[in-house]
């Protein structure tokens, strides 16, 4: 009893401290937004063969001198890694994916499943521990016993997935 | 050397008792190599290097290696006992009797000479272990020895035996590399001096000889109607022609230019002119060598590589200067074959493509190189003959240049009219110096100005669209590198040329705007859009883009930082003709308006219009054409490069032209005036035309962000200078274009436009009455105040838009500060305070989104950067306040362990980074610099200094800066340029931080001194010590951390000093620190000495470094901060490092 208090104390703290504009993806909510092609930059999210996709590379080019551009987008699926490239005049409207990143406490890792508290304070065991060095680091710090750091996750079109730790700070 | 046999060999025979020879060994050398030489696998190979390896460290290997040379057929044993001889003299020569090896070498040099079918790599390697050996000996042997060497060298060159010949060259080419101390050369394990003293030697005595014997063989070849083409012939030319480069790029030893000498022993990185003593004056003068190696050239001009070298030794040739000349005729003298052999070169119709550099960088360096005021000594004729020639060349290589970019991207021919178009420059240039210039430059522009235009313009008038079919014209348009950048260079020159001849140009350039402007607008009127109106549509727009480059860099310069002016040539043309009557003010002034009207625009141009407003009105004319294009919905027939071109021209003439400042010129054209100047109706009606322009083209081209960015920079032009602000304010569209910022089609502008353009409407806002600022300011400002607002108020919840919004108001938050300037001030801060702490929370919020983060960022960073130094001193204090609550806010969201650096990341992935410490950096600057007011006298010390905000940073930052985030080099660069502030504003605070801390910088600095950061980071460094250093002098601190840190500094400056390698560039800033630091350490620096003599194994040279050290700090003069200390110490230093180096480097 005491112990879910704890947590539910925590979580509160948390949510305060790492408060987030959007916490859930509400039913009938659209997913994507609208967005002109050239406005997108590095670094933004796009819908590339209907994934959410990070930009890798963007550029400009004409197929003429004085052609209109056109913009050659090339992209990362935030999820599976797997690169997109797409051209598109640079009038296209996009979609754009509502991305969110959030944090999660730590509870432990048992079978492959990271084990996180959830919003509400409950425990979530619905990811799987990210493979490669993120993966690593997470059971080598759960195996020494250290479940006193975050996950940080992206959530797009109804997918979340795990992309790095962080730390508490204490100030 | 005749009479040698193989009985020399028998060089040492008691040496070899004790030492057994393998009976096998030539049969396990020749294994070895053989399965070096046949691809082994990874075992094999390592065994037969090792075996090798050990067979090179033999001790006392000459007879041994000389009888297997004789022995063995396999060239690879022999190269590599060749090298084992090499390695053994150098370690054992103060063994060997001079007679022994007198007779090693002419052992070496009659075994290459007996077998010429020796593989080039071996024939290479024995000639090099000659050379070692005649260098290793110069200093203990009479000179009379090198030139018996030498002499016999001569003969084999003269000999009729091909081989032989190739053999002397070969050996020639071989000392002088040994010889020339350029870093080339054989590693000795000898002193720095030595090397030195020998190079000195060689250059007074032999060179000398070598220049005559190559001389005499090149007059012989040039002497001959034809080369054979065998290859042994090419293989002699080619070795004398390299021969002639090693000379020609020799660096004299002159005792006049120290630093140079310093950096001797490092790889030469540019040839340095040619500049013998006057002692050759006769041979390079004289004696026809500039025509023998033109002659030598026409020999081998169809031989690319040959003919490359042969141009870069007459490249190198005309570089030749110094005492050689004793005046201006023999200056002169030396020029003129030069001309006559460039003439005669070009004879030909065509030239090859690996010649037109080559060709074209001669014809420039000799009139460049050549003191124009002398020019007037080379006869007329021969210069005409010179520049009409080159005036074929720049025609012909315009033409060409743009008729091979179908098939090659980089074209030599570009590179080569770039050359000949800065040869026209300088000449001139020159017109002061040598007035025929201006005549000649005259006579020969029109033809070049007409080609190049020609040769940018399809069918019709020009030549560009016959190269190929039109699908030529569908080149790729990359972002990478537009025309105006690619060709940047080119068409400044050319724009420079036009100028020579304006008259000339502007009919031109007005002509050809003028016919395309009504091509277009006829092809516009009956718009189909079939793919074949597009072709032509496509081929006029390439026309007007090229027409519209030229013309922009014909009228006015780019100017940065200093006033634009309109070139001097234009104002006295339109002087000129106003003062014969040509033009008139009315005429020029209808012109003018006529072309802002679209509905008068068919007016017929008239004939007493000013030449350059003519020019003007045409461009006038065709962008209000583009404009009714838009309003009629033609835009998808338009072309967005056009219309980039055409801001882009109009920004360039605004600046000097528009509203034009008439006290910057002695003398104004009155046409022009009454154009374009102050108070004009003209210049008015131009400037509203101009907002009306970026007007559309913010609503038709949005999605073109190199349009939309070419267009608010033009905006900026505008609005940035007052005149003309004061005209852009009486325009309506002003007002739409402040208002309606967060309306269509402003929002669907880019990230970077929009910052643009909030910054150049507010600027507007300078030239308004007091009364109607405010109220426009606070219309421009209200609609960011309660986005912000509203943002704030919300704060945890919201919608994904919200990020999208958030990062739109930040971008516009940051155009907000980079529109701080002197005349608005308060009134900026008053709007982006309150903005800046609503940015602390959005932070806070947004902490996850690193592109927010760096909005916020900036939006500080350009705050303190522009404002700062104007703030009083409350608002400074507020403005410091919220910098520590921004960077508490950073540091608590990104603790202290983020900057974990992965193989793939990027500079602009730590943009964060790099906008904090540039904040930093520029919060020191307000002890530097501050115009701002002190509220209350009486005050006293206000509660928070810079320092306190700094040092809260640093704090933070410090710990972060690991080895891994120093690797990029703005990230390091900025970073050390933060410490080196922050010790030079605040010397007395660094030593107190906390010894974490301050420990951290300390390895930090280590770290930039000996790492690889280059010259800049290394200054920083220095500076920072030094002015620790004095510090702790000046306090006479003898215990804080700083004193004791500083201790570790002296020997690590020192061994920068006079061990590690030496750029010659720091040489100063070393000096200073280093006596700073010894006057904080003088017990160190003594101690440091001791050791340094001490550890000398040869007395002599510990004596010599003793007494260096002893000149460098005499006993007697007290090491204080006196200036006048400082500066004799400086002086000695140079000679300190001279005299320590020649006998501590060893090579």
């Amino acid at each position: 009893m005491a112990d879910a208090l704890y947590l539910i104390l925590t979580l509160t703290l948390l949510r305060s401290t790492y408060g987030e504009f959007e916490s859930t993806n509400e039913a009938g909510a659209k997913c994507t937004y609208p967005m002109q092609a050239s406005r997108l930059r590095q670094n933004d999210h796009v819908m590339l063969k209907g994934r959410p996709c990070k930009i890798v590379e963007i550029g400009s080019v004409a197929e003429e001198k004085h052609g209109h551009s056109k913009v050659t987008i090339v992209g990362v699926d935030i999820f599976t890694g797997q690169k997109y490239e797409e051209v598109v005049p640079s009038t296209h409207i996009c979609d754009a994916p509502h991305v969110s990143r959030k944090v999660y406490p730590v509870m432990g890792v048992s079978d492959g499943v990271l084990e996180t508290m959830d919003d509400e304070g409950r425990l979530r065991r619905d990811w799987k521990l990210p493979e490669g060095d993120l993966g690593k680091e997470i059971q080598t710090r759960v195996d020494r016993g250290d479940v006193n750091f975050l996950v940080t996750a992206l959530s797009a079109c109804g997918e979340e997935k795990v992309v790095g730790t962080k730390e508490y700070n204490y100030y | 050397m005749a009479g040698l046999s193989s009985a020399a060999v028998q060089l040492q025979p008691t040496q070899l008792d004790g030492q057994s020879v393998d009976p096998n060994l030539l049969q396990k050398l020749e294994e070895a190599s053989n399965t070096i030489l046949a691809s082994p696998s990874a075992d094999q190979r390592h065994a037969a290097e090792q075996f090798l390896l050990d067979f090179r460290k033999t001790k006392t290997p000459y007879t041994i290696c000389c009888c297997l040379m004789e022995q063995t057929r396999n060239d690879y044993v022999i190269f590599q006992c060749a090298c084992t001889l090499k390695e053994a003299i150098l370690r054992e020569w103060t063994q060997q009797s001079p007679q022994n090896i007198h007779t090693l070498k002419d052992f070496l040099m009659q075994f290459v000479l007996n077998r010429p079918s020796l593989a080039v790599y071996v024939r290479e390697e024995i000639v090099l272990t000659v050379a070692v050996i005649v260098k290793r000996g110069t200093l203990g042997t009479s000179a009379d020895d090198r030139n018996h060497f030498i002499s016999q060298l001569t003969k084999l060159i003269h000999a009729d035996n091909g081989a032989a010949r190739v053999v002397g060259l070969s050996t020639l080419a071989a000392l002088l590399t040994e010889y020339g101390g350029n870093g080339k050369g054989t590693d000795f394990g000898l002193s720095w001096e030595f090397h030195l003293r020998c190079k000195k030697v060689f250059e007074d005595k032999e060179l000398l000889t070598v220049f005559m014997v190559l001389l005499e063989a090149l007059q012989q070849l040039a002497g001959l109607d034809s080369v054979p083409a065998d290859w042994e012939t090419l293989a002699l030319i080619a070795k004398l022609l390299a021969l002639a480069e090693q000379i020609l790029t020799w660096r004299f030893s002159l005792p006049l230019l120290q630093k140079r000498f310093l950096s001797d022993l490092s790889e030469a990185r540019w040839n340095s002119p040619f500049r013998p003593p006057n002692q050759w004056r006769e041979l390079v003068v004289g004696r026809g060598l500039v025509i023998h190696l033109f002659k030598l050239y026409g020999h081998v001009q169809t031989h690319a590589e040959l003919a490359h070298t042969c141009l870069q030794c007459l490249l190198q040739l005309v570089s030749t200067t110094g005492d050689i000349f004793p005046d201006h005729k023999t200056r002169a003298d030396f020029l003129s074959p030069f001309m006559a052999g460039f003439l005669h070169l070009t004879q030909r119709n065509t030239l090859a493509e690996y010649e037109v550099l080559g060709v074209a960088t001669l014809a420039c360096r000799l009139l460049t190189v050549f003191p124009s005021k002398h020019l007037g000594q080379v006869s007329s004729e021969q210069l005409q003959a010179f520049l009409t020639r080159t005036c074929q060349l720049t025609c012909s290589f315009s033409y060409l240049a743009m008729h091979q970019k179908a098939a090659e991207e980089e074209s030599l021919y570009d590179e080569g009219l770039e050359q000949l178009l800065q040869m026209w420059t300088a000449l001139w240039d020159s017109r002061d110096s040598f007035p025929p210039a201006a005549q000649l430059c005259q006579t020969y522009t029109p033809e070049i100005f007409q080609t190049y235009l020609q040769s940018h313009l399809s069918a019709a008038d020009g030549t560009a669209g016959q190269a190929g079919s039109s699908d030529d014209m569908e080149e790729i348009r990359s972002e990478d590198e537009d025309d105006r950048e690619r060709y940047s260079a080119q068409l400044c020159c050319v724009g420079l040329l036009g100028r020579m001849v304006p008259s000339h140009a502007m009919s031109q350039l007005t002509r050809l705007l003028c016919e395309r402007t009504s091509q277009l607008q006829l092809e516009l009127k009956n718009s189909a859009g079939s793919q074949e109106q597009m072709n032509r549509l496509y081929r006029l727009y390439d026309d007007l883009h090229w027409l519209l480059l030229i013309a922009g860099h014909f009228l006015a310069d780019q100017s940065e930082g200093e006033v634009p002016v309109i070139p001097s040539e234009l104002m006295e043309h339109s002087i000129a003709q106003s003062q014969m009557g040509v033009s008139e003010v009315g005429a020029t002034q209808t012109e003018m308006v006529c072309s802002l009207h679209i509905d008068r625009m068919s007016q017929t141009s008239n004939d007493k219009c000013d030449d350059i407003v003519r020019l003007v009105s045409k461009v006038f004319k065709l962008s209000e054409l583009e404009r009714y294009a838009v309003q009629a919905q033609l835009d998808p027939l338009l072309s967005p490069e056009l219309s980039r071109d055409i801001v882009w021209f109009f920004q360039r003439w605004a600046r000097p032209y528009l509203l034009m400042q008439e006290k910057h010129y002695p003398q104004v054209s009155l046409p022009l005036a009454c154009a374009f100047g102050q108070g004009s109706d003209s210049a008015s009606l131009a400037v509203q035309t101009l907002v009306n322009k970026v007007v559309s083209n913010f609503q038709v081209w949005t999605s073109e962000g190199e349009v939309t960015e070419d267009t608010v920079q033009l905006f900026l032009t505008l609005t940035e200078n007052r005149d003309r602000c004061l005209e852009v304010v009486k325009c309506e569209k002003l007002w739409f274009l402040a208002m309606q910022q967060f309306s269509e089609p402003f929002v669907l502008l880019a990230a970077n436009c929009r910052r643009h353009l909030m910054k150049a409407v507010l600027f507007a806002a300078s030239a308004m009455s007091a009364e109607v600022r405010a109220r426009y300011w606070t219309q421009t400002m209200q609609p960011l105040h309660d986005r912000f607002q509203a943002m704030a108020q919300r704060r945890v919840s919201g919608g994904h838009d919200g990020l999208l919004q958030v990062r739109n108001l930040l971008e516009l938050l940051c155009g907000v500060a980079e529109a701080s300037r002197v005349d608005n001030t308060s009134l900026v801060f008053s709007t982006i305070y309150p903005r800046l702490r609503d940015s602390v929370r959005l932070l806070d919020t947004f902490h996850n989104y690193p592109e927010i983060v760096v909005l916020v960022l900036d939006a500080f960073k350009e705050t303190i950067t522009r404002q700062l130094c104007y703030l009083s001193q409350a608002d400074s204090l507020k403005l410091y306040e919220v910098t520590i609550q921004l960077i508490q806010s950073y540091a608590r969201h990104h603790g202290r362990h983020r900057f974990t650096v992965d193989a793939s990341a990027e500079e602009d992935d730590f943009n964060d980074l790099m906008l904090l410490l540039e904040m930093l950096t520029q919060l020191t600057n307000k002890d530097f610099v501050d115009f701002g007011a002190t509220d209350d006298p009486g005050a006293g010390e206000p509660a928070v200094v810079p320092a306190d905000v700094v040092f809260c940073g640093l704090d933070f930052v410090v710990p972060l800066m690991n080895a891994e985030l120093l690797k990029f080099p703005s990230l390091c660069l900025q970073y050390f340029k933060l410490v080196s502030f922050l010790c030079e504003v605040y010397p007395e605070r660094v030593p107190q931080l906390p010894q974490q801390l301050f420990s951290n910088i300390m390895a930090s600095l280590q770290l930039g001194l000996s790492s690889d950061y280059g010259e800049d980071v290394q200054k920083l460094c220095l500076d920072t010590l030094e002015c620790l250093a004095i510090h702790c002098v000046k306090s006479e601190s003898t215990t804080g951390q700083a004193y004791i840190a500083l201790q570790h500094f002296v020997q690590v400056v020192l061994d920068m000093l006079v061990l590690q390698p030496l750029n010659p560039d720091l040489l100063d800033v070393l000096g200073e620190t280093f006596y700073a630091l010894i006057c904080c350490h003088q017990a160190q620096y003594t101690q440091l000495v001791h050791q340094l003599v001490r550890s000398q194994t040869d007395t002599s040279t510990a004596e010599r470094l003793a007494a260096a050290f002893q000149r460098l700090t005499p006993p007697d003069i007290p090491l204080n901060m006196e200036k006048t200390h400082r500066s004799r110490f400086e002086e000695r230093l140079q000679t300190f490092v001279m005299d320590v180096r020649s006998i501590l480097t060893v090579r």
